[in-house]
Protein backbone atom coordinates (compact mmCIF):
# COMPACT_ATOMS: atom_id res chain seq x y z
CA UNK A 1 0.00 0.00 0.00
CA UNK A 2 1.57 3.20 -1.28
CA UNK A 3 0.85 6.60 0.38
CA UNK A 4 -0.47 7.71 -2.72
CA UNK A 5 -3.43 4.67 -2.15
CA UNK A 6 -3.26 5.53 1.12
CA UNK A 7 -4.81 9.30 0.25
CA UNK A 8 -7.01 8.00 -2.32
CA UNK A 9 -8.59 6.14 0.94
CA UNK A 10 -8.49 8.98 2.89
CA UNK A 11 -10.06 10.95 -0.37
CA UNK A 12 -13.15 8.74 -0.85
CA UNK A 13 -14.05 8.51 2.92
CA UNK A 14 -13.37 12.31 2.68
CA UNK A 15 -16.05 13.33 0.24
CA UNK A 16 -18.91 10.93 1.72
CA UNK A 17 -21.60 12.33 2.45
CA UNK A 18 -25.07 10.05 2.40
CA UNK A 19 -28.32 11.22 2.61
CA UNK A 20 -29.76 11.28 5.92
CA UNK A 21 -33.19 11.85 7.37
CA UNK A 22 -33.89 15.06 8.37
CA UNK A 23 -32.16 16.19 11.52
CA UNK A 24 -35.58 17.74 12.60
CA UNK A 25 -38.01 14.31 12.56
CA UNK A 26 -34.29 12.04 14.14
CA UNK A 27 -34.24 14.39 16.99
CA UNK A 28 -37.86 14.44 17.48
CA UNK A 29 -38.61 10.48 17.51
CA UNK A 30 -35.41 10.43 20.03
CA UNK A 31 -37.04 12.81 22.08
CA UNK A 32 -40.38 10.90 22.05
CA UNK A 33 -37.89 7.46 23.14
CA UNK A 34 -36.53 9.49 25.73
CA UNK A 35 -39.84 10.47 27.21
CA UNK A 36 -40.94 7.02 27.01
CA UNK A 37 -37.44 5.65 28.94
CA UNK A 38 -38.50 8.66 31.53
CA UNK A 39 -41.54 7.59 32.43
CA UNK A 40 -40.79 3.93 32.50
CA UNK A 41 -37.69 4.99 34.93
CA UNK A 42 -39.85 7.07 37.09
CA UNK A 43 -42.69 3.87 37.15
CA UNK A 44 -39.61 1.75 38.42
CA UNK A 45 -38.46 4.22 40.92
CA UNK A 46 -42.28 4.15 42.19
CA UNK A 47 -42.38 0.61 42.34
CA UNK A 48 -38.85 0.16 44.13
CA UNK A 49 -40.00 2.78 46.70
CA UNK A 50 -43.80 1.21 47.14
CA UNK A 51 -41.69 -2.23 47.34
CA UNK A 52 -39.45 -1.00 50.14
CA UNK A 53 -41.85 1.07 51.90
CA UNK A 54 -44.00 -2.70 51.74
CA UNK A 55 -40.90 -4.42 53.11
CA UNK A 56 -40.63 -1.69 56.45
CA UNK A 57 -44.38 -2.62 56.88
CA UNK A 58 -43.86 -6.42 56.71
CA UNK A 59 -40.98 -6.63 58.67
CA UNK A 60 -42.79 -4.84 61.30
CA UNK A 61 -45.59 -6.65 60.95
CA UNK A 62 -43.72 -10.15 61.06
CA UNK A 63 -41.82 -8.45 64.34
CA UNK A 64 -44.90 -7.47 66.45
CA UNK A 65 -46.61 -11.11 65.60
CA UNK A 66 -43.13 -12.70 66.78
CA UNK A 67 -42.80 -10.62 69.85
CA UNK A 68 -46.73 -10.76 71.02
CA UNK A 69 -46.58 -14.82 70.58
CA UNK A 70 -42.86 -14.58 71.97
CA UNK A 71 -43.95 -13.21 75.01
CA UNK A 72 -47.11 -15.28 75.59
CA UNK A 73 -44.85 -18.11 75.29
CA UNK A 74 -44.53 -18.92 79.53
CA UNK A 75 -48.40 -18.48 79.74
CA UNK A 76 -48.58 -21.42 76.75
CA UNK A 77 -46.05 -23.22 78.86
CA UNK A 78 -47.60 -23.21 82.28
CA UNK A 79 -51.47 -24.77 80.31
CA UNK A 80 -49.49 -27.26 78.60
CA UNK A 81 -48.22 -27.71 82.41
CA UNK A 82 -51.47 -27.92 83.55
CA UNK A 83 -52.57 -29.69 81.02
CA UNK A 84 -50.30 -32.82 81.32
CA UNK A 85 -50.85 -33.08 85.00
CA UNK A 86 -54.35 -34.62 83.78
CA UNK A 87 -53.47 -36.33 80.79
CA UNK A 88 -51.63 -39.09 79.78
CA UNK A 89 -48.05 -39.79 79.16
CA UNK A 90 -48.03 -38.43 75.72
CA UNK A 91 -49.12 -34.94 76.59
CA UNK A 92 -46.33 -35.18 79.42
CA UNK A 93 -43.79 -36.06 76.96
CA UNK A 94 -45.14 -32.95 74.82
CA UNK A 95 -45.13 -30.55 78.12
CA UNK A 96 -41.55 -31.51 78.74
CA UNK A 97 -40.39 -30.57 75.19
CA UNK A 98 -42.44 -27.70 74.38
CA UNK A 99 -40.34 -25.49 73.49
CA UNK A 100 -38.50 -26.50 69.58
CA UNK A 101 -42.38 -26.76 68.69
CA UNK A 102 -43.49 -23.98 70.03
CA UNK A 103 -40.70 -21.45 68.54
CA UNK A 104 -41.02 -23.22 65.07
CA UNK A 105 -44.65 -22.55 64.96
CA UNK A 106 -44.31 -18.52 66.49
CA UNK A 107 -41.46 -18.15 63.69
CA UNK A 108 -43.81 -19.75 61.11
CA UNK A 109 -46.53 -17.53 62.11
CA UNK A 110 -44.28 -14.23 62.36
CA UNK A 111 -42.66 -15.30 58.20
CA UNK A 112 -46.45 -15.48 57.03
CA UNK A 113 -47.90 -12.44 58.47
CA UNK A 114 -44.97 -11.03 57.34
CA UNK A 115 -45.35 -12.07 53.56
CA UNK A 116 -49.21 -11.92 53.79
CA UNK A 117 -48.47 -7.96 54.84
CA UNK A 118 -45.97 -7.34 51.95
CA UNK A 119 -48.67 -8.84 49.54
CA UNK A 120 -51.72 -6.53 50.88
CA UNK A 121 -49.40 -3.18 51.62
CA UNK A 122 -48.47 -3.63 47.94
CA UNK A 123 -51.99 -4.20 46.71
CA UNK A 124 -53.26 -1.56 48.91
CA UNK A 125 -50.41 1.29 47.90
CA UNK A 126 -51.07 0.28 44.24
CA UNK A 127 -54.85 0.80 44.45
CA UNK A 128 -54.25 4.50 46.17
CA UNK B 1 -25.67 14.19 32.36
CA UNK B 2 -28.88 16.05 31.86
CA UNK B 3 -31.46 15.76 29.32
CA UNK B 4 -30.79 18.89 27.87
CA UNK B 5 -27.28 18.52 27.81
CA UNK B 6 -27.57 15.25 26.29
CA UNK B 7 -29.46 16.39 23.81
CA UNK B 8 -27.53 19.42 22.63
CA UNK B 9 -24.20 17.52 22.61
CA UNK B 10 -26.42 14.75 20.67
CA UNK B 11 -27.43 17.93 18.05
CA UNK B 12 -24.40 18.99 17.29
CA UNK B 13 -22.78 15.60 16.29
CA UNK B 14 -25.22 13.30 15.49
CA UNK B 15 -25.28 13.91 11.86
CA UNK B 16 -21.27 12.18 11.80
CA UNK B 17 -22.66 9.44 14.05
CA UNK B 18 -25.21 8.89 11.76
CA UNK B 19 -23.10 9.18 8.56
CA UNK B 20 -20.73 6.16 10.07
CA UNK B 21 -23.60 3.93 10.95
CA UNK B 22 -24.76 4.19 7.49
CA UNK B 23 -21.69 2.87 6.41
CA UNK B 24 -20.96 0.68 8.90
CA UNK B 25 -24.79 -0.48 7.82
CA UNK B 26 -23.20 -0.40 4.06
CA UNK B 27 -26.40 2.17 3.34
CA UNK B 28 -28.98 0.93 5.17
CA UNK B 29 -29.83 4.28 6.24
CA UNK B 30 -33.10 2.89 8.29
CA UNK B 31 -30.99 0.31 10.19
CA UNK B 32 -28.45 2.80 10.83
CA UNK B 33 -30.88 4.94 11.89
CA UNK B 34 -32.76 2.36 14.16
CA UNK B 35 -28.91 1.60 15.77
CA UNK B 36 -28.59 5.23 16.13
CA UNK B 37 -31.39 5.96 18.44
CA UNK B 38 -31.21 2.48 20.53
CA UNK B 39 -26.97 3.64 20.74
CA UNK B 40 -28.16 7.09 21.88
CA UNK B 41 -31.37 5.87 24.49
CA UNK B 42 -28.65 3.19 25.86
CA UNK B 43 -26.09 6.22 25.91
CA UNK B 44 -28.57 8.24 27.76
CA UNK B 45 -29.22 5.08 30.22
CA UNK B 46 -25.95 4.72 31.15
CA UNK B 47 -24.40 8.44 30.59
CA UNK B 48 -24.03 8.67 34.42
CA UNK B 49 -21.20 6.26 34.13
CA UNK B 50 -18.63 8.04 31.41
CA UNK B 51 -17.82 10.85 33.81
CA UNK B 52 -15.01 12.13 30.96
CA UNK B 53 -17.02 14.84 28.62
CA UNK B 54 -14.02 14.13 26.51
CA UNK B 55 -14.08 10.63 25.74
CA UNK B 56 -18.18 11.03 25.41
CA UNK B 57 -17.88 10.66 22.13
CA UNK B 58 -15.83 7.88 21.48
CA UNK B 59 -18.02 6.13 23.89
CA UNK B 60 -20.79 7.06 22.10
CA UNK B 61 -18.97 4.75 19.01
CA UNK B 62 -18.19 2.07 21.07
CA UNK B 63 -21.85 1.74 21.69
CA UNK B 64 -22.93 2.20 18.35
CA UNK B 65 -20.58 -0.27 17.24
CA UNK B 66 -21.58 -3.10 20.15
CA UNK B 67 -25.31 -1.98 19.17
CA UNK B 68 -24.21 -2.80 15.40
CA UNK B 69 -22.93 -6.31 16.87
CA UNK B 70 -25.61 -7.45 18.50
CA UNK B 71 -28.41 -6.44 15.31
CA UNK B 72 -25.80 -8.52 13.07
CA UNK B 73 -25.71 -11.43 15.62
CA UNK B 74 -29.76 -11.72 15.44
CA UNK B 75 -29.48 -11.71 11.41
CA UNK B 76 -31.61 -8.90 11.16
CA UNK B 77 -28.92 -7.22 9.09
CA UNK B 78 -28.37 -9.54 6.63
CA UNK B 79 -31.44 -10.31 5.34
CA UNK B 80 -31.78 -6.69 5.07
CA UNK B 81 -28.53 -5.68 3.28
CA UNK B 82 -30.37 -7.38 -0.46
CA UNK B 83 -33.77 -5.47 0.70
CA UNK B 84 -32.08 -2.13 1.74
CA UNK B 85 -30.86 -2.35 -1.67
CA UNK B 86 -34.00 -3.27 -3.71
CA UNK B 87 -35.60 -0.25 -1.71
CA UNK B 88 -32.59 2.23 -2.62
CA UNK B 89 -33.24 1.05 -6.16
CA UNK B 90 -36.50 1.82 -6.25
CA UNK B 91 -35.62 5.41 -4.89
CA UNK B 92 -34.10 5.46 -7.88
CA UNK B 93 -32.02 8.89 -6.65
CA UNK B 94 -28.52 9.41 -7.85
CA UNK B 95 -27.60 9.65 -4.04
CA UNK B 96 -29.32 6.77 -3.65
CA UNK B 97 -26.34 5.08 -6.08
CA UNK B 98 -23.30 7.72 -5.26
CA UNK B 99 -21.98 5.31 -3.03
CA UNK B 100 -23.06 1.74 -3.90
CA UNK B 101 -19.73 0.35 -5.26
CA UNK B 102 -18.40 2.04 -1.88
CA UNK B 103 -21.19 0.19 0.15
CA UNK B 104 -20.05 -3.12 -1.74
CA UNK B 105 -16.73 -3.17 -0.99
CA UNK B 106 -17.72 -2.53 2.63
CA UNK B 107 -19.97 -5.51 2.55
CA UNK B 108 -17.23 -7.53 1.25
CA UNK B 109 -15.23 -6.24 4.80
CA UNK B 110 -15.46 -8.48 7.94
CA UNK B 111 -17.25 -6.03 10.51
CA UNK B 112 -14.48 -5.61 12.31
CA UNK B 113 -12.12 -4.73 9.57
CA UNK B 114 -15.11 -2.41 8.41
CA UNK B 115 -15.46 -0.76 11.72
CA UNK B 116 -12.08 -0.04 11.85
CA UNK B 117 -11.45 1.31 8.55
CA UNK B 118 -14.42 3.79 8.81
CA UNK B 119 -13.03 4.79 12.53
CA UNK B 120 -9.79 5.51 11.39
CA UNK B 121 -10.51 7.23 7.70
CA UNK B 122 -14.31 8.41 8.31
CA UNK B 123 -14.40 10.02 11.91
CA UNK B 124 -10.26 10.11 11.75
CA UNK B 125 -9.73 8.51 15.17
CA UNK B 126 -6.29 7.43 16.04
CA UNK B 127 -4.92 3.41 16.57
CA UNK B 128 -5.01 3.73 19.79
CA UNK B 129 -8.50 5.09 20.11
CA UNK B 130 -10.02 2.72 17.67
CA UNK B 131 -8.86 0.17 19.73
CA UNK B 132 -10.13 1.31 22.94
CA UNK B 133 -13.90 1.58 20.98
CA UNK B 134 -13.44 -2.03 19.17
CA UNK B 135 -12.31 -3.08 22.65
CA UNK B 136 -9.46 -4.53 20.74
CA UNK B 137 -4.96 -4.37 20.99
CA UNK B 138 -3.58 -1.74 18.81
CA UNK B 139 -1.63 -4.54 17.09
CA UNK B 140 -5.19 -6.15 16.20
CA UNK B 141 -6.56 -2.86 14.80
CA UNK B 142 -3.18 -2.59 12.91
CA UNK B 143 -3.66 -5.85 11.18
CA UNK B 144 -7.11 -4.89 11.00
CA UNK B 145 -6.56 -1.68 9.04
CA UNK B 146 -3.62 -2.78 7.06
CA UNK B 147 -6.47 -6.28 5.56
CA UNK B 148 -9.02 -3.30 5.23
CA UNK B 149 -7.06 -1.07 3.22
CA UNK B 150 -5.76 -4.32 0.59
CA UNK B 151 -9.48 -5.17 0.16
CA UNK B 152 -10.09 -1.23 -0.55
CA UNK B 153 -6.94 -1.56 -2.69
CA UNK B 154 -8.61 -4.22 -4.61
CA UNK B 155 -11.79 -1.91 -5.33
CA UNK B 156 -9.89 0.80 -6.00
CA UNK B 157 -8.50 -1.61 -8.71
CA UNK B 158 -11.44 -2.78 -10.09
CA UNK B 159 -13.89 0.56 -10.02
CA UNK B 160 -11.52 3.61 -10.52
CA UNK B 161 -13.51 5.26 -8.25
Amino acid sequence: MTFMEDDKIRDLFRKFDPELSSDFSFINKLQHSLDAVESIKAENAELKRRSKKAIAIAAAAGFAVGALFSSALPYIGSAVHDMALTSGAAVQMLADNYLVPAWTIIGGTAVLTALNTYELSLSLMKRR
Amino acid sequence: MERELFINHIKSTQRAFRRFLVALCCGDSQLADDIAQESYIKAYLACDTCCDHDKFGAWLYRIGYTTFLNHKRSEKITAGYDEARHIASADSTDSAFRYQELYSALENLPAKERTAILLFYLEGYSVKEVADIVDASQVAVRQQLSRGREHLRKLLETTKI
